[in-house]
């Protein structure tokens, strides 16, 4: 239970960064998604169950406060990546780190694209346009979770 | 049966991301309802309760560029203004001769936008003005460049945007010389197209697009986009036409809220 609060609140810490921090470090139109990068480090961390519940809730309030007509549009990818990035719990000690940079990349992009595909959905979106920023916005956040990674290692958890 | 509840318990983790994944749908395809709308009334309300720091990095970077254009802009509309009292005045004159009642000008709030919301694609802003100024939803929201988009929720302190570049914003505009009506969507980033124009229309890109004024939240002639391209398809009657609009969300710091539109009794 108090893990579960710990989790929270480190999330819940994690909106004022993205509501007033990724703005400034915008490339373009893109931003930085800190509550995805926290996630990432949270899952592998706790595992699947921890990942996908605040994958979801985490995605439900950032809909709330930017998506209104999408609501669920962050919540949908973020349980994927919560269950996928949630695997690693299990394997950090067994995969290289190469293929573990290589999974994060691979889950952050799957996050970016099935975003970016709901959000364009039923637009005649210029297809070049959405694969850039496709593209840039899995860079950006991949970049900053594989540094902070030798910063602060992702550690299995014991519990 | 109690190989069931282990089979249940073995797969609990793909149950749960089938069950986050089957709610996050529902939610995708029902957000329309007001119980979205009224969340984001909360929300409205939380980031407006919450104090910002008055100065932040990019205001120190960004203010000599702002001033600099905003003086150069004061300097342009100082003459225009005067250019414009000497057609009011003929104005007033003609209508006076035929009988018009006097309109009053447009009433704007003027209003800074506190939050860009946590999703990465933008589709809404909060705004540090609420029901205290006046603010009711469906009020158009606009910057120096045009239309930005209209008032959504409002809470006493702060108002939460429906943005013009969100997919789900619609606006009946008007076009090139001839004033052809259609309706405006968004397409991705500043881009959006206008459909329902007949393609033996007169449009060329660089004409301005300004909204229709069949609408009863946006006044006529408020500006909107340019014309990018016009996109004729070979046995249709009605051409696609490409727009960029002006007002950039991403950037936008200081914004109008349109209290009244002038045209009222």
């Amino acid at each position: 239970m108090a893990t579960a609060l710990k989790l929270l609140l480190v999330l819940v810490l994690a909106f004022p960064a993205q509501l007033y921090l990724a703005p400034l470090l915008r490339i373009g139109n893109i931003r930085p998604d800190f509550i995805l990068i926290i996630l990432v480090f949270i899952s592998s961390r706790y595992g699947r169950m921890a990942g996908i519940l605040l994958g979801f809730a985490a995605g439900l309030s950032q809909d709330v406060t930017g998506s209104l007509s999408l609501l669920g549009a962050n919540a949908l990818p973020k349980s994927i990546v919560g269950y996928t990035v949630g695997t690693l719990n299990g394997n950090l000690t067994v995969w290289t780190p190469r293929v573990i940079n290589l999974y994060i990349f691979g889950s952050i992009l799957g996050h970016a694209i099935i975003y970016q595909v709901i959000m364009v959905q039923g637009l005649a979106a210029p297809m070049g346009k959405v694969m850039n920023n496709i593209l840039l916005e899995a860079l950006m956040s991949s970049v900053m979770v594989i540094g902070m990674r030798y910063l602060i290692p992702l550690v299995a958890s014991k519990e | 049966m109690r190989n069931l509840f282990e089979l249940l318990f073995y797969l609990k983790e793909l149950l749960l991301l089938l069950l986050a994944v089957l709610v996050s749908l529902t939610l995708l395809l029902t957000s329309d309802s007001e119980q979205a709308v009224a969340m984001q009334g909360v929300y409205a309300n939380i980031v407006g309760a919450v104090p910002r720091p008055s100065l932040d990095l990019s205001d120190l970077i960004s203010y000599k560029a702002e001033n600099q254009t905003l003086r150069q802009r004061l300097i342009r509309y100082t003459l225009l203004n005067a250019e414009l009292a000497d057609v009011a005045r003929e104005n007033q004159r003609l209508r006076r001769m035929l009988g018009f009642t006097e309109s009053s000008p447009f009433r704007l709030q003027v209003a800074e936008v506190i939050s860009r919301g946590a999703s990465s694609v933008l589709s809404t802003v909060t705004l540090n003005v609420g029901a205290e100024q006046e603010v009711v939803p469906n009020q158009p929201v606009l910057t120096l460049d045009g239309l930005l988009g209209k008032t959504l929720t409002v809470a006493p302190e702060a108002t939460v945007v429906h943005l013009v570049t969100d997919r789900n914003f619609r606006l009946s505009v008007k076009v090139g010389s001839q004033g052809l009506r259609g309706i405006l969507r968004p397409l991705y980033g500043s881009e959006g197209e206008i459909i329902g124009i007949s393609s033996n229309g007169d449009i060329v890109p660089g004409d301005r697009v300004l909204t229709s004024g069949f609408s009863d939240i946006y006044p006529k002639n408020l500006p909107v986009g340019e014309v990018l391209e016009v996109i004729n398809i070979p046995g249709e009657s009605y051409s696609r036409v490409r727009v960029t609009l002006y007002a950039d969300p991403q950037n936008a710091e200081h914004v109008f809220v349109m209290i009244s539109r002038g045209d009222g009794p």
